[in-house]
């Protein structure tokens, strides 16, 4: 186990510290030695492990799951679960921040690289909630959905003493919680936006980001009411502006694997940085998550500049449409052997107002500020998620396009075809279509990926020379 | 010869087909005039959150496009979407790629509700393309909250001003009441009708409702195209045939037990020219006798009240909003939802439900758990069937509607 905790980072110090906790949730989670075993082969198989930022960040995700799960033992005697629902990272840490009494946690990502990445072990949860009204098969239901059910299913984590999440694009997800509270008797919260942007009007996109902000606002009031607990504008504002050094140092890591030849950070790692973004740290954590990231930049930057690279210089740059896969490392694995280099995902961009004084309609409400992440690619109708994709393919002057598209979410599937024609219409860089489930480790195919990886390395390779 | 006085299920069938007839005739004649006369034309997805009065009242011709059933139509549109996009939604898009349907092929704009995840991609899809121009009308998922209900008023009055813009007509209040009443009437028709199968009535082929679920639901999606005043001279004319559903007791059939177990459809959607269901339930010894189908159906529990509010627009946001039942897409419908079909199954002696989902709908497979969980509870069974507008009427299915039936009759015929 020390060795294993070694590898995630912590000295000795740390890991005395930390270690009857860790024994406490491996035991719960019913974690042997075996499994320790399976998780330290695959983190040095699938992760850069001699990196210190990467083993750093491996032990922010351990601690973070140890939290998560000992939440109520740790004295937080109400807790809120949130998921699919970005800025909620942000209001976690503000109420955290500000009473010992309530707890908010985002645990899927959290257990999808643990339980997933690491210790190979999601399926059981996905399963259990298959066990109950989320039917098997990556075209029924969405794995992060069935995720939810798994987990609180099998009691894995502290039973919410509510639910939250959002119906942004998203109709599966809040109909879960509202199935919970019948099933479980948690209270279900939702927080939503309009869907009602026209191709003509982008990238404005102020109806859904001002609605979203009231009903993330309401939200707030109903977990004020739940909990006893009174969040105020300031808090709120404390920790947005407190987040914006992580944010920084995230972009400086992403910009970094964006420009450098050759990429110096395998693709399997792409996930971690945007698995970090779902965490609400507290306290010291905050301060500790950006020091790692400018561990890792530093340690991404000598890699650069003495040529290391997770691919060989000049290996085909690719854009990944939707994100890397959460709970399994091998298909990002596959791709870098395959001597792909993906360099992004469709959701880091945006509109050209993100973030603009433009796009905020009363600067006074951080609620507002929070839900900025609408004019982003993802809820974007097709036409401006479109014409983002295109944007981003030219900035980053990929050579070609890898469409792997998540089954379970009809809003995204509903934009593949036409988006791959709009690529090779535009741009005439080579798209691979892959389908499958994001959350999902069953959905891995070696054998067809492995041909299909080839034929499309061989297209791009092709069109290069 | 009457409805009433049609001797079997063929003759009633005639009945109503004749009248279907004359109706989509008609509707089509006006479509060839719209196109002469420079009248517009707009389309408008079903679910019931497109206030059809505000169109009728801009002087457009408006059309719900509920056509499915037929696979190959659905398959048509499997190059611009993937085959997990429902068969329903694949199919209004095959419906505008092939240009065969005139329905399909007048419109000048198409109003997109965001209520239902599939429809809303297809809209997305449709606007891509430059097809018909495209307004996609926002519905808050909660309304609960003043914020939601001025949202949606508002976008009602930016639909109002662009079908002014359209049309080149005013929308005054009173042509808004005028169309309001207007859509009420075939509402409350319907209404009358589908209460009439509250009843029994034998008939010389021993069958025992006043309507059959086909013929009504034929009835319904003929509402959905047809002009409401001609629609309603139909209904009125059908109705006064039929022994009068609103007058019967709450216990309509006197405690006797019917002898073929009456069936409540449920589920996403029904869509016009998808009607397999019925005569495999009917085959099986069943009947259809009333329904809950998001879309496709038209809404006949619920009228519009306009008159008595200065803002027409704010009554017909809070009508469409606030004072119907929740639809299955908004927050908390599950239990308002739950009460609305056992008031259905008392009223209308019911002893099964059938679920109707088609393939790939996510969110009704989501519910069907939820509802046969607590329909079991209320020991009314539901029979779970999916279909991708391929192969409904397999051996298989009929086997289980048979098994199904059997159940409900009080077990295995044979046993």
């Amino acid at each position: 186990m020390r060795e294993f905790l070694s590898l995630c980072g912590f000295d000795e110090q740390e890991s005395t510290a930390l270690l009857p906790r860790v024994q406490q949730v491996f035991a719960r989670m019913g974690l042997n030695a075996a499994d320790v075993e399976v998780a330290k082969s695959r983190l040095t198989t699938y992760y850069d492990m001699e990196l210190r930022g990467v083993r750093r960040l491996m032990g922010l995700f351990l601690r973070d799951f140890c939290n998560i799960i000992l939440m109520r033992d740790d004295g937080r005697q109400q807790i809120v679960h949130a998921c699919m629902l970005p800025g909620m990272d942000i209001l976690g840490s503000a109420i955290m921040d500000n009473t010992a009494e309530v707890g908010l946690i985002s645990p899927n990502t959290t257990f999808m690289v643990v339980l997933g990445c690491v210790f190979g072990k999601f399926v059981p949860i996905l399963e259990a909630a298959e066990r109950q009204w989320l039917k098997a098969g990556s075209v029924a239901h969405c794995g992060m959905v069935k995720s939810r059910v798994g987990l609180i299913s099998l009691g894995l984590i502290p039973k919410p003493d509510m639910t939250i999440t959002s119906g942004y694009v998203c109709e599966t997800s809040p109909k879960v919680n509202e199935i919970l509270e019948q099933v479980y008797g948690i209270p279900a919260c939702f927080v939503d936006t309009v869907e009602d942007r026209e191709l003509r009007e982008y990238p404005d996109a102020s109806r859904a980001t001002v609605f979203a902000a009231k009903s993330m606002r309401a939200a707030c009031r109903r977990i004020e009411q739940l909990t006893g607990f009174d969040l105020t504008d300031d808090m709120v504002w404390r920790v947005l502006n407190g987040r914006r050094p992580l944010d920084d140092a995230m972009n400086r890591v992403n910009e970094l694997i964006r420009s450098a030849d050759p990429v110096p950070l395998g693709s399997t790692h792409l996930n971690l940085l945007l698995a970090l973004n779902c965490i609400s740290f507290t306290g010291s954590e905050l301060a500790e998550a950006v020091e790692i990231l400018d561990t890792l930049h530093t340690e991404l930057l000598g890699r650069s500049r003495r040529g290391i690279g997770a691919t060989p210089k000049g290996a085909p740059r690719v854009l990944a449409i939707f994100p890397h896969h959460h709970s399994d490392p091998r298909w990002e694995y596959q791709a870098n052997r395959a001597g792909l280099a993906i360099v992004a995902f469709d959701f880091q961009g945006a509109s050209q107002l993100a973030g603009s004084a433009d796009a905020i309609s009363d600067a006074n409400d951080p609620y507002e500020v929070i839900v900025q992440h609408l004019h982003g690619s993802f809820t974007q109708p097709l036409g401006g998620r479109i014409a983002i994709v295109l944007d981003m393919c030219r900035r980053l002057k990929v050579d070609g396009v890898l469409n792997h598209y998540h089954l379970g979410c009809r809003y995204v599937v509903g934009d593949a075809m036409i988006l791959r024609d709009a690529i090779l219409k535009e741009l005439g860089i080579p798209v691979l279509m892959i389908e499958w489930d994001n959350f999902d480790p069953r959905s891995y195919n070696q054998e067809q990926y492995e041909a299909k990886l080839e034929t499309f390395t061989g297209m791009i390779e092709t069109r290069m020379s | 010869v009457s409805l009433l006085g049609a001797a079997n299920e063929q003759q009633r069938a005639g009945v109503i087909a004749a009248h279907m007839d004359l109706l989509l005739r008609q509707t089509r004649e006006a479509l060839k005039r719209a196109k002469r006369d420079g009248t517009k034309v707009v389309g408008f997805f079903p679910g019931g959150f497109v206030p059809e009065e505000l169109i009728y009242a801009s002087g457009a011709i408006p059309l719900c496009l509920a056509s499915g059933g037929d696979a190959r139509v659905a398959d048509e549109a499997l190059s611009l979407v993937p085959s997990v996009i429902c068969p329903f939604a694949r199919a209004q898009l095959g419906q505008m790629m092939l240009r065969t349907d005139p329905f399909y092929d007048a419109i000048d704009l198409l109003v997109v509700p965001s209520t239902c995840q599939h429809l809303k991609k297809i809209g997305d899809v449709c606007e891509y393309h430059e097809g018909p121009r495209v307004f996609k009308l926002g519905v808050p998922y909660e309304h609960d909250k003043d914020f939601e209900l001025e949202y949606y008023r508002d976008r009602l009055g930016a639909l109002k001003q662009r079908l002014e813009a359209l049309t080149g007509n005013d929308i005054t209040h009173d042509k808004l009441v005028e169309a309001a009443e207007t859509y009420n009437h075939v509402r409350r028709l319907l209404r009358v009708l589908a209460q009439a199968r509250r009843g029994t009535h034998r008939t010389e082929d021993g069958s025992e409702r006043a309507i059959s679920g086909i013929d009504f639901a034929r009835l319904n999606h003929a509402s959905l195209y047809a002009d409401p005043v001609a629609m309603a001279a139909s209904l009125e004319e059908i109705c006064a045939s039929l022994p009068s559903g609103a007058d019967l007791p709450a216990d309509a059939l006197g405690g006797a037990t019917p002898a073929r177990p009456r069936l409540l459809l449920m589920g996403p959607n029904l869509a016009a020219g998808d009607y397999d269901l019925f005569t495999m339930v009917s085959d099986a010894g069943a009947d259809i006798v009333v329904e809950d189908i998001f879309e496709g159906i038209r809404d006949y529990w619920q009228t519009v009240d306009l008159s008595g509010h200065q803002d027409g627009i704010e009554a017909l946001a809070r009508a469409y909003l606030i004072d119907k039942r929740p639809a299955a897409f908004m927050r908390g419908s599950l239990l308002p939802r739950l009460d609305f079909v056992s008031g259905l199954i008392r009223d209308f002696t019911v002893s099964g439900v059938l679920w109707y989902q088609l393939l790939c709908c996510e969110f009704f497979d989501e519910e069907s758990y939820y509802f046969e969980t607590a329909l079991r509870k209320r020991g009314i069974p539901m029979l779970i069937v999916e279909s991708d507008y391929h192969s409904l009427d397999s051996g298989q299915l009929r086997t289980r509607l048979a098994a199904f039936v059997e159940t409900l009759v009080g077990g295995p015929i044979d046993a």
